[in-house]
């Protein structure tokens, strides 16, 4: 290695460490918070490790203060719901807008792309009108419902359809596959990298979503992991922060390990030849 | 087994007509290629047949049946795709066994659960059975358990062929299954596919652009340009007699040679003096219907300006006097002629074809009027 490129290498890491130790910071924070007794929280020395920790105090309280199991249960249930219905619409959908030639299919897309451009805090009030007059608020539907039309799914696993070659949808009709089994049986198979992608967006957008349950659901035995904690600091522990950011670091965990998985899943993909 | 009728069939995608009103019969068990340039809408034929397309007007019939509307599972046709179009999550053994199961197992048959049954475990044990036999009919058995990613070009196009075979279906619809092959597999693969046919007697309906497969492995060629079918016979007739001039430009390597013409009242035939009274039309002659010659006594000659040298065939590629090419074949044993050499080419008379200005065959026989 010369001396350049070693000093530019040096550079680019120092550069790309920095950003990381920027980003990475606040979850420093909230580990070493979390095992951090009461005292030393506040205490004028910054300490990264506390000289009594407070382990087991802060996460046996943070389980026992609030129903953080509960809370746990019902964000993997909704978030499980809500991808796997999401999945289940998205990729017929994407599969008809990719592949089928029928007419609209063009200003079908084009709402698909419209949707796109619509927060859904913006239509959280109708929505939430029309669950009233259903009867599903506070509920697990109220949770799910609104978001099993995902148009960045639909629109994601089309433009990944619009790659896998027309001649296996063809020879999947030629061996007597049905439309929607040349969906599931061929077609899924097939977008696994693109579905893992969509799964990651889909799983930490709704684990992590705050706005809606918040909206949706009222008794507590409905709450998903970030109500949980707001419920968590007002009601249970006061401003005891030493539990909160132990509650937190056991529900950014889940994500984390997800994540973790799914990385390795991302990167290998799953080699898309034997096509040609 | 079954014969497919076409009947005036035609295609338009949106302003472009693909095919004009095709008519083709093609009997049971016959071998027969569809051959033309790329956009000649070949492939569209047989997209229509298969019923992955739906024609604008005309009838296919299967069998003396209409099956217009018949989607393509109830067709009862295979198709083996120019990329295979393995399915790239299943192994080998499972690609083979997809048109057996989806045809014999009921949806709950094929579920996972429907695995346990009873009647869907004795149907799937006799699939495997028979995809092993048309393994070991192809000799791919040891390939059962591999993914198409791990394949050879060669193997895939043989699974490909295992999948189509392995329902025994009334015909064989290619679409240029050879056309991602090296030059020597392509070879070996079309003895193969020929001997497939011969053993299992049912119709092919193969799509080529490459004239030699046509010409080698077919019983009859249908020979297509501009959406239309020029020519429909037997490989020795396609080639020996020619019934439209784009036919005889396409089939045969190295390209047949065409001269402009004048005819005529009496039949006689002028190479060199083409005066613009007279019938203008095509000569055209096979490279092996032609012999270099004394430069005196020929109707025709030149320069000779290339000569390709095969081994067992001397192609002499001869500039005539008034500037057009002819290729002319000369055995490698007799004389060698050499570049620069001014020559006669003399023809012979009884395989000389001639084309009228609308490219159709003029029947007849053609006296060439010699000298220069």
């Amino acid at each position: 290695m010369t001396a350049r490129s070693f000093a530019t290498s040096a550079f680019r890491h120092a550069a790309l460490l920095s950003i990381a130790t920027f980003a990475l910071l606040p979850f420093a924070v909230m580990v070493s918070t979390s095992i951090k007794p009461a005292n030393e929280i506040f205490s004028d020395t910054v300490r990264w490790w506390p000289q009594k920790p407070a382990i087991i105090e802060n996460y046996s309280e943070a389980f026992s203060a609030a129903p953080l199991l509960l809370y746990l249960v019902n964000g993997v249930v909704v978030t499980a719901a809500i991808f796997f219905l999401q999945v289940l619409v998205a990729l017929p959908a994407a599969y008809a807008l990719a592949k089928l030639r029928f007419f609209g299919r063009h200003v079908a897309f084009g709402f698909v792309l419209f949707c796109l451009l619509i927060p859904y805090q913006a239509i959280a009030v109708p929505l939430f009108i029309l669950l009233y007059y259903v009867g599903l608020l506070d509920s697990y539907s109220a949770l799910v419902l609104p978001f099993i039309i995902s148009v960045f799914g639909i629109f994601l696993m089309r433009q990944f359809f619009m790659g896998v070659p027309d001649d296996l949808v063809d020879a999947a009709r030629m061996d007597g596959m049905s439309e929607l089994s040349i969906v599931w049986r061929v077609m899924l198979p097939a977008a696994v990298p693109a579905l893992t992608a969509f799964g990651v967006f889909s799983v930490v957008a709704h684990w992590n979503d705050y706005f809606w349950p918040l909206v949706a659901v009222s008794s507590d035995s409905y709450f998903t992991p970030p109500l949980g904690i707001m419920a968590f600091r007002n009601a249970e522990a006061g401003n005891d922060f030493g539990p909160l950011m132990a509650a937190a670091t056991i529900i950014v965990a889940p994500l984390l390990a997800l994540f973790l998985l799914a990385q390795r899943r991302f990167i290998e993909g799953i080699a898309f030849t034997g096509i040609k | 087994m079954a014969g497919v009728n076409i009947r005036s069939v035609a295609k338009t995608f949106g302003e472009t007509q693909v095919l004009k009103g095709v008519d083709l019969d093609i009997r049971d068990g016959e071998f027969i290629s569809l051959v033309g340039p790329s956009g000649c809408g070949k492939s569209t034929l047989l997209r229509i047949i298969a019923g992955l397309e739906q024609q604008s007007d005309g009838n296919i019939l299967l069998d003396g049946t209409v099956v217009d509307r018949m989607r393509p599972r109830d067709r009862d046709l295979a198709m083996v795709f120019q990329s295979y179009a393995l399915y790239p999550h299943l192994t080998v053994a499972e690609n083979i066994a997809v048109p057996l199961l989806m045809r014999r197992l009921n949806t709950t048959e094929r579920s996972l659960v429907g695995g346990l049954l009873p009647s869907g475990r004795a149907k799937r044990e006799e699939i495997a059975e028979e995809v092993a036999k048309v393994c070991d009919a192809l000799s791919i058995s040891m390939l059962k358990d591999r993914k198409p990613a791990a394949l050879s070009g060669g193997q895939r196009q043989r699974v490909a062929l295992a999948r189509a075979m392995v329902r025994k279906p009334s015909a064989f619809l290619m679409d240029e299954p050879l056309s991602n092959l090296d030059a020597k597999m392509r070879v070996q693969a079309r003895g193969e596919i020929a001997a497939l046919h011969r053993q299992l007697g049912s119709t092919f309906i193969y799509v080529t652009h490459d004239q030699a497969e046509a010409m080698t492995m077919s019983d009859r060629i249908a020979v297509m340009m501009g959406g239309e079918i020029l020519q429909v016979d037997t490989p020795d007739q396609i080639y020996q007699m020619p019934q439209d001039l784009r036919v005889a430009e396409f089939i045969g390597s190295p390209k047949i040679n065409v001269l402009q013409a004048a005819m005529s009242e009496n039949g006689a035939l002028s190479l060199t003096s083409i005066d613009t009274a007279s019938n203008p039309v095509h000569a055209a002659f096979r490279p092996e219907a032609a012999r270099l010659a004394g430069e005196v006594e020929a109707p025709l000659g030149g320069t000779i300006h290339h000569i390709e040298n095969l081994g067992a065939d001397l192609f002499v590629q001869v500039t005539t006097v008034n500037g057009d090419l002819v290729i002319v074949r000369c055995d490698p044993a007799g004389i060698r002629p050499a570049i620069g050499d001014k020559v006669g080419i003399r023809l012979d008379e009884t395989r000389l074809h001639v084309f009228g200005s609308d490219n159709r065959r003029i029947a007849g026989a053609f006296r060439l009027e010699g000298g220069r």
